[in-house]
């Protein structure tokens, strides 16, 4: 019985943790000696995912085993408490992410350590390559600070699925709205180290019905049924990773390349059959990690990105193009002795970016951009009370071209008897302009050189609980943001950036998972969101933020053992305002998903699954005129075949609980509004 | 290894630290700098009859405030010209007898279009979505709003109903004067943006201008009809497509006739035509089209290369004038206002930086909104001419101000309306 001890507290909860431990009947001939269960202490609720921050507000969650359920970013991370993702509608679209209401371009997304976008400038999570992709902790808050001018309200930080073992695996996912996506890769030993190298494809025609009222203004609803055209997305991602041990250093490189191009369908107002985009990625990451001696680790990185994206059709005519590039180093120092640890970070940061139009309009024919950015981080934490009570912190010092700030965070956790804990984290953090609100021309956007730094004061504090089978967390979060950036009319027909906001956001997270037994699994996350405008304009002050709903709940059941299990999952969304005035509102919704899935086989391992999203067939929107796909029914198969049993003390196991990336923070074109 | 005495001072120095770099601006109150906060409006106290040297200080219904001071203002006529302040949610009242900017109050989000239905005034907010009825002396609403669609660019209104055309939803959109109820909505179209409208009995004229940005523009480039004998089931009848007609352009322009206005004068229908290229640069010389209301039948006029873009039309019933809003403000001498008196034209070059918008007669004098700032113009049309009397260069003092500056010190006059 001693496997189900150790397959339950080897969290994340996931189904990949009840079948883990069958893989060890599978190995031949070896002795077989029964153990006395072992209770193997948790992470309190995941907070540690941080080195020297065991009070960050946190969660990691595995991205899906297979692509068949997650796939989407958004899928992903609405399973988490004080995170509101939105989305254009279809696969392979624009996905924008929210923590604790800021807005996109507050929240630093890094892959492995790699900041993944410019500085200062929302992600659209639809061009990561999720199926490459093997874990996902958002970080909340003021622990966020350590990731530099970007972060200011959280930090999203992925995982690489890399594996030490050697494995072979295809996984395909088809369905609803001539989707098909897929991915085939391989770990295996080449020479003296790891090679892993993985292809994802996705594609989506995109095209669904959506209910269209084309008079919105008569008492009575008259819906007509209309089809969701140019809205198609095709993506390639492939990697190349390679990990080698030299002595008691690891080296360790990895390449990803990434071709992405959708249709742009525009607003059901104002649909464009012929907008299109398309881009192409390329990225490097060198890293080498090892001690200095007793108690001393020094890691170096070394990181590239080159991009090209070009808009074309619809109002772009012959074309908008940018070419992007951007360089990364860091050097990250700690000391550790016992349970505490004192980090230390250098970084430096070149940008470039430039922007061409092949027509004739008011904007440049070209416009470029270029930054350097460099900065300093100190932290530590120390275990007091006989390792009852950890107190840690941070100071970071940024300059990044004419902007110069400083940020930090202080954080405390106290472990409590009987398995409470109470944890609480204070910072200041900021977001220095993206390129486009400070100096590139592109289209009807226009750029404000003068503008200011935002900047944000937030604390949180809460308790928990955990043993064995479940885990509660609650909670209370404040932030007040200054001088936020807002898009305004500019003439003619063009919009420019002004630092008109203010607002303040305070509120709740709730986050349960309970796991009684193997085959069953029940986790939830509900979070309450007050927000307020501060601007001090009489049409706004006073007036909750729109877009920001009160009211977010998720909750997901997983019952069945490995060889027939089901789930159904609801989210639900209360009602939001549309407009700063806050008169206008959209009512609230609830979305359902439910599937099943069969593994024929262990090893190789043949999985079948059977997915229904929005299985209720709601017809809804996460922005105004962009409706959300309606039901979709999606077939999976996924394929796995490990060679040999995993390896035991390599350092680049794969762990939901990636490594913090210290690298300072960074899509195309993207507009945030109050 | 203690700890904590060195986090205990650290800390305290870091918060100090950390605080004091926060050195963010506030943002300022949507009031001008000669005005004054009184309760939810901007007040001007030397020339606000509701507060008139202090807030809460009336005039009398026959006096004006003049100087801080209330004073007994004689004219041979007078009237009042609303503005909608589309950057501050205001709308401002100017005096045609004191050519100034006598009353403001804070009314929306975002108005966006004025006009009178009896003894109302009638405001379309784009922030809101909303058609607000106000009361024309004090502004201050009448009953409940019905709610319109995005982008609600005009509103006009007969005895019994009025109407408004949301460009953003592509409707048009009657509400019923008595029970103030949504009655019919008439869609005209995905990506259509229909701009204006004109009543010639029980017709109604709605010039479509089509998408640029969207790229689709054939939607638009239209003029068309609509039977009102029943404002409950509006149906359109028949329609001119200006992209048939050969429309005059500069060469290597490829000229787009994006109708942006029309107007009931003397018994025909004029169009304005923006004349311009898919990037917004005037593509060719002013054009107005002239369009029987019952035939269809459709010629063109020439503002020439001085009067480009032009963008909306007012009628004293004996004149027409246009404004020409040329390349925004951003190239001068193509950009002005012209006057048409039986198919003659006679233009007004605008000085740099103005770019001609909303316009209104009072008698025979013409107000013009600059739609690059938050003045107004004033001409006088008297002997067949226009001569510039407010504004810069103007005979009688400078423009008239009308629109604070938004948060960020742009504004706009949106729409004018002079109540009769």
């Amino acid at each position: 019985m001693y496997w189900w001890v150790v397959a339950i507290l080897a969290r994340p909860m996931s189904p990949e943790a009840a079948e883990a431990a069958p893989l060890r009947e599978a190995q031949p001939q070896q002795a077989i000696t029964e153990l006395s269960p072992v209770s193997v202490p948790l992470p309190p609720l995941d907070f540690s995912a941080l080195e020297g921050d065991s009070a960050a507000s946190s969660r990691s969650v595995a991205v899906s085993p297979s692509v068949q359920e997650a796939g989407q970013a958004r899928e992903l991370l609405s399973k988490t408490a004080g995170v509101q993702v939105s989305e254009s509608g279809g696969m392979g679209q624009l996905q924008r992410l929210s923590v604790r209401g800021s807005a996109g371009n507050a929240v630093a997304v890094l892959v492995d350590g790699m900041s993944w976008g410019r500085s200062g400038e929302s992600v659209d999570l639809a061009f990561l390559p999720m199926a490459l992709l093997e874990s996902a902790t958002l970080v909340r808050g003021a622990a966020a600070t350590r990731f530099g001018p970007g972060a200011m309200a959280g930090a999203l930080l992925f995982g690489l699925a890399k594996k030490n073992e050697e494995r072979l695996f295809v996984e395909l996912l088809g369905g609803s709205f001539s989707s098909i996506r897929g991915v085939v890769g391989g770990t295996g030993k080449a020479g003296p180290g790891q090679l892993s190298a993985w292809v994802g494809a996705m594609h989506s025609d995109g095209v669904f019905r959506f209910r269209f009222n084309p008079t919105p203004n008569l008492p009575r609803e008259s819906f007509v049924f209309q089809k969701r055209r140019n809205n198609d997305a095709d993506k390639v991602d492939a990697m190349l990773h390679y990990a080698l041990p030299i002595g008691p250093w690891q080296l360790e490189a990895w390449t990803q390349m990434g071709f992405h191009k959708r249709g742009l369908a525009g607003a059901v107002e104002n649909p464009s059959p012929t907008t299109r985009q398309k881009s192409e990625s390329l990225r490097a990451l060198l890293r080498a990690e090892g001690p200095l001696g007793k108690n001393f680790t020094l890691k170096l990185s070394g990181a590239t990105q080159f991009g090209h994206m070009l808009l074309s059709g619809g109002g772009f005519a012959e074309g908008l193009k940018q070419r992007e590039s951007n360089t990364d180093f860091a050097s990250d120092f700690s000391w550790r002795r016992g349970p505490h640890v004192v980090f230390a970070q250098g970084n430096f940061r070149h940008e470039g970016l430039v922007s061409s139009q092949a027509f004739v309009s008011r904007a440049p024919e070209k416009s470029t951009a270029e930054r350097f950015s460099f900065g300093g981080m100190l932290g530590g934490e120390a275990w007091l009370l006989a390792e009852k009570w950890a107190l840690n912190g941070l100071f970071r010092m940024d300059k990044a071209a004419q902007f110069s700030s400083p940020s930090a965070k202080l954080g405390s956790l106290w472990l409590l008897p009987w398995g409470f804990a109470l944890s609480g984290n204070a910072g200041r953090s900021f977001r220095i302009p993206s390129f486009f609100e400070l100096y590139i021309e592109q289209g009807l956007v226009r750029p404000n050189p003068e503008l200011l730094a935002e900047s944000a004061w937030s604390f949180d504090v809460g308790p928990s609980w955990e043993n064995e089978k479940a885990r509660v967390s609650l909670s209370y979060f404040w932030s007040r943001f200054e001088n936020l950036i807002a898009w305004e009319y500019w003439p003619p027909f063009a919009l420019k950036p002004f630092n008109l906001g203010r607002a303040h956001t305070h509120g709740l997270e709730l986050e349960a998972s309970f796991a009684p037994w193997p085959w069953l699994q029940m986790e939830g996350a509900y979070t309450w969101l007050k927000s307020k405008n501060l601007q001090s304009d009489l049409r706004y002050e006073g007036k909750p933020l729109p877009y920001r709903p009160t009211h977010q709940l998720f909750a997901r059941l997983e019952a069945g053992p490995p060889w027939l299990s089901g789930f159904v999952e609801c989210h639900v969304q209360s009602s939001q305002t549309r407009n700063s005035f806050g008169n206008l509102s959209w009512p609230a919704r609830s979305l359902m998903n439910a599937g099943l899935k069969s593994q024929l086989f262990k090893n190789p391992k043949l999985q079948l699954s059977l997915t229904f999203k929005n299985l209720l067939n709601v017809h809804t929107q996460d922005m105004s005129g962009y409706p959300l796909p309606p039901l979709g029914i999606f077939f999976g198969l996924s394929f796995n075949l490990d060679k040999a049993a995993p390896l035991a003390s390599s350092p680049f196991a794969a762990s939901p609980l990636p490594p913090p990336s210290l690298f300072p923070q960074t899509p195309h074109l993207s507009l945030e509004n109050l | 290894m203690k700890l904590q005495p060195y986090l205990r001072c650290s800390c305290l120095g870091l918060l100090a630290f950390l605080f004091a770099c926060n050195n963010a601006p506030s943002t300022p109150l949507v009031c001008p700098p000669d005005a004054v906060q009184c309760g939810n409006h901007c007040a001007l106290l030397e020339s606000d009859v509701d507060h008139c040297g202090g807030c809460n200080q009336a005039c009398n219904a026959n006096q004006r405030c003049v100087d801080n001071q209330c004073r007994e203002v004689h004219c041979e006529e007078e009237s009042h010209l609303y503005a909608a302040c589309f950057q501050t949610g205001q709308v401002s009242v100017l005096s045609t007898c004191t050519q100034s900017r006598f009353h403001m109050a804070l009314v929306g989000d975002r108005p966006q279009a004025i006009n009178g239905m009896g003894e109302v005034l009638l405001v379309a907010d784009d922030g809101t979505e909303q058609l607000l009825r106000l009361n024309p002396q004090s502004l201050e609403p009448i009953g409940e709003a019905v709610s319109i669609g995005q982008t609600p660019i005009h509103v006009s209104a007969d005895g019994t109903h009025a109407y408004v055309i949301n460009a953003g939803s592509h409707t048009l959109q009657v509400v019923e004067g008595g029970s103030w109820q949504t009655i019919a909505e008439l869609p005209f179209g995905d990506n259509t943006s229909p701009q204006a409208f004109a009543l010639v009995g029980k017709q109604g004229f709605v010039p479509l201008y089509g998408n640029l940005v969207t790229g689709e523009t054939s939607a638009g480039q239209k003029l068309v009809r609509i039977n009102l004998e029943n404002p409950a089931a509006p149906v359109r009848a028949g329609e001119v497509d200006f992209s048939s007609l050969s429309i005059p352009h500069y060469e290597g322009m490829a000229p787009l006739p994006l109708p942006y206005d029309v107007l009931h004068h003397q018994g025909a229908l004029y169009v304005a035509l923006n004349n311009l290229n898919a990037y917004y640069m005037p593509a060719g010389p002013g054009l107005i089209a002239k369009v029987d209301p019952q035939t269809l039948a459709t010629s063109l006029l020439s503002l020439g290369d001085t009067c480009t873009n032009v963008s909306s039309l007012a009628s004293n019933g004996k004149l027409l004038a246009a404004s020409c809003a040329g390349d925004w403000g951003m190239s001068p001498g193509i950009a002005g206002v012209a006057l048409i008196i039986n198919e003659e034209v006679k233009t007004w070059p605008a000085p740099p930086s103005f770019s001609a918008g909303a316009m209104a007669f009072s008698g025979d004098m013409l107000w013009v909104a600059n739609a690059n700032g938050g003045d107004v113009y004033v001409f006088s049309t008297k002997e067949g001419g226009l001569h510039l009397l407010r504004g810069e260069g103007g005979s009688e003092g400078e423009a008239i101000a009308t629109c604070p500056p938004g948060p960020t010190g742009y504004t706009t006059v949106q729409s004018l309306w002079l109540k009769p």
